[in-house]
C-alpha cells in the first residue's frame, strides 16, 4: 500500500495538455506499433480522453506519468486492433516461411515473433520505451520484459540465420 | 549473431521512428466533449453543468459489454478506495439496464444471468436485476417516457445497457443524463493470470501429455492447504493458449520454501510465486463481507490474491465497515463517483488498494 496518494488535479484541460505533451510522441508510436493501419491520432486522442477522465486516479508515487499514459494508450490500441482483427491480428509462426529477400529485413522477422515477444520488441526497439515503461504496457515485471527480450533476440537469430 | 540482432533491431527501430509523423496535439475540445447521448428534457440544465465540467461517464459493470470492462483499462495499481467512494450529493455514473417497476419507479441494475438458449428467438424471458441495483430518482413519467430504447416483453419494460449520470442522494441516483453504453473489444484475460516467473534455461517446454494427472495432484495439494496457498492458475508465456502453458501456484509467504515440494508433485512448467494472502485469509474476508450485506457479492481471485467486492454503491459508511479488510479488496461498485471529493483527495494513507 502506498502513502498519501499524489494525484493530478488539473481543472483546466490546457494544463493537462501541457502535462501530457512530452509523452505524445511515445504514445503515438506505441499506437502505431500496436494497431498498424488503425487511426493513430484517434487512438492517442481517445487515450487522452480516458486519461483526462481518470486523472484523479493517477498516483504519481506508484508509477511514472509516461507508464500510466502508455498503459492507457496500449488499451486503446488493443481495442482499435480488435476492430481491425482480420487485417492485423498478431500471429505466432503461422506466416509464410522467410525467403532470402527477408534475410536482413528485421521488421518482417519481428512480425513472425510470438505476440508477447513482438510486443516487447516493439516497445523497446521501435517505440523507444524504457524497460520500466514496457513493463507497464505489458503488465508484467521488468525482469519478465528483459527475459522476453532475450527470448525474442534468440528467436530472431534463428529466423534470420535460417533464411540466410 | 546475437549482437548483430541487437544492432539490427536498434537500426530498424531508429529508421522506423524517423519515418513517423509528428504526434498529434491534444484535442482540447474532445477532452471536454461528451459523446452523443440524450438527456431527460426537464433535467437538461443540470446536464449542461456536467458537460462544461469536462466529465465523461464511465461504465462499471462486470459482464460482457465494453463499458463494463472499462475499469480494467486503467492499471489496477492506480485504483484506490478514494476513487470509488461515493459521498452524499456526489456526481456519479453507473452503467446497466433500466427496468421499469411499473409503479413509477425505475431501477438501474446489472442484469441477472439467465439462460436463454432454451427459448425460441424473441421469446426469451425478460431480464431481471441482480443485487447490483440502484433506484433512479427525480424522474417524472414524461422523463421516463423520453428515454429512448424501451422494449417490452411479457409485460416487463426494460432498456439495453445505458450509462446514467447524475447525483447520488439518499441511496438513490438522481438521473440527469442517459447515454448508450458503447461496445469494446478489451478482454479481461489480458489483465489477469500473470506469469511472475522468468522462463527456465532453455525456455518453457511444450506439453508432453503426462501433465494431467500431476496437475490434479497439484490441485489437491493446493486445495488441501488453503492456509498456505492463494490457489493456482494457468498462464501462457506467449499470450497464446496454443503455446506452452505454465501452472502458477500462489504461495502466501516464502515461495522458495515450497518450490522443491511442488516440483516433486508437478514436473511440467511450474511457477511458484509469492502472494500476500492465502485463500483462507481471502475466504474469511469474503465471508465477513457477504454476511454484512446481502446485496454484496464477492469473488476470490487467486492470481491477484484479492477479493473482488461488487456492490451497488460504496459509501463512506461502507469504507468504515470494511476497515482493515480494505487491503485485500478490489472494489467494483455499480455506481461510481465521476470525480473524487476533496475529502478523498486527502484520504488517509492506508486507503490505497493494491
Amino acid at each position: 500500500m502506498s502513502t498519501v496518494q499524489e494525484q493530478l488535479d488539473f481543472a483546466d484541460p490546457r494544463q493537462f495538455a501541457d502535462w501530457v505533451r512530452p509523452h505524445l510522441g511515445a504514445m503515438a508510436r506505441l499506437a502505431a506499433r500496436l494497431a498498424p493501419g488503425a487511426d493513430t491520432e484517434d487512438i492517442v486522442q481517445e487515450a487522452l480522453v480516458r486519461a483526462w477522465v481518470k486523472r484523479r486516479q493517477y498516483d504519481r508515487q506508484r508509477g511514472m506519468p509516461s507508464a500510466w499514459l502508455l498503459a492507457i494508450t496500449a488499451d486503446q490500441a488493443r481495442k482499435a486492433r480488435r476492430r481491425r482483427r482480420t487485417a492485423i491480428e498478431l500471429v505466432d509462426t503461422a506466416g509464410p516461411a522467410l525467403t532470402a529477400d527477408d534475410r536482413l529485413d528485421v521488421e518482417r522477422a519481428v512480425e513472425r515473433l510470438p505476440a508477447r515477444q513482438r510486443l516487447a520488441v516493439d516497445c523497446v526497439y521501435f517505440v523507444g520505451l524504457s524497460v520500466a515503461e514496457t513493463a507497464a504496457v505489458m503488465r508484467c515485471a521488468e525482469g519478465t520484459v528483459k527475459s522476453t527480450l532475450a527470448d525474442a533476440r534468440a528467436r530472431l537469430r534463428t529466423l534470420l540465420e535460417v533464411s540466410a | 549473431m546475437t549482437d548483430d540482432v541487437e544492432r539490427l533491431l536498434q537500426e530498424a527501430g531508429a529508421r522506423w521512428r524517423a519515418a513517423q509523423p509528428p504526434p498529434p496535439e491534444p484535442d482540447l475540445s474532445r477532452l471536454t466533449q461528451r459523446r452523443p447521448g440524450w438527456r431527460v428534457p426537464a433535467l437538461a440544465a443540470a446536464s449542461v453543468a456536467l458537460i462544461t465540467g469536462g466529465l465523461v461517464g464511465v461504465g462499471v459493470l462486470s459482464t460482457d459489454s465494453d463499458q463494463q470492462e472499462e475499469p480494467a483499462s486503467t492499471p489496477p495499481i492506480f485504483d484506490s478506495l478514494a476513487a470509488v467512494t461515493v459521498h452524499e450529493g456526489a456526481a456519479v455514473s453507473a452503467t446497466g439496464i433500466l427496468l421499469d417497476q411499473g409503479t413509477g419507479s425505475v431501477v438501474l441494475c446489472e442484469p441477472a444471468p439467465e439462460p436463454s438458449i432454451m427459448y425460441p428467438a424473441g421469446q426469451e424471458p425478460p431480464p431481471s436485476c441482480s443485487p447490483l441495483a440502484i433506484e433512479l430518482a427525480g424522474l417524472s413519467e414524461e422523463d421516463i417516457a423520453a428515454i429512448p430504447g424501451w422494449t417490452e416483453r411479457q409485460g416487463v419494460r426494460f432498456t439495453g445497457l445505458l450509462t446514467v449520470t447524475g447525483t447520488f442522494s439518499d441511496g438513490r441516483l438522481e438521473a440527469e443524463e442517459f447515454q448508450e453504453a458503447e461496445p469494446s473489444g478489451l478482454t479481461v484475460e489480458e489483465e489477469r493470470f500473470p506469469l511472475p516467473c522468468d522462463p527456465p534455461e532453455g525456455g518453457w517446454r511444450p506439453a508432453t501429455g503426462d501433465e494431467e494427472a500431476q496437475r490434479a495432484a497439484l490441485q489437491e495439494e493446493v486445495d488441501a492447504h488453503p492456509e498456505l496457498y492463494s490457489g493456482l492458475w494457468v498462464a501462457y508465456p506467449e499470450g497464446d493458449p496454443t503455446s506452452p502453458e505454465v501452472i502458477v501456484v500462489g504461495v502466501a509467504g516464502n515461495a522458495a520454501a515450497r518450490q522443491a515440494q511442488l516440483q516433486g508433485i508437478y514436473a511440467g512448467n511450474l511457477c511458484v510465486a509469492s502472494v500476500p494472502y492465502s485463500y483462507a485469509e481471502l475466504s474469511d474476508v469474503a465471508e465477513r463481507l457477504t454476511a454484512a450485506h446481502t446485496d454484496w457479492q464477492t469473488e476470490i481471485q487467486p492470481d491477484t490474491a484479492t477479493v473482488v467486492l461488487r456492490l451497488p454503491v460504496f459509501t463512506p459508511a461502507d469504507r468504515e465497515l470494511i476497515g482493515d479488510d480494505a487491503a485485500l479488496l478490489t472494489i467494483e461498485p455499480l455506481v461510481r463517483p465521476i470525480a473524487s471529493s476533496s475529502e478523498d483527495l486527502t484520504a488517509d494513507p492506508t486507503t490505497t488498494l493494491n
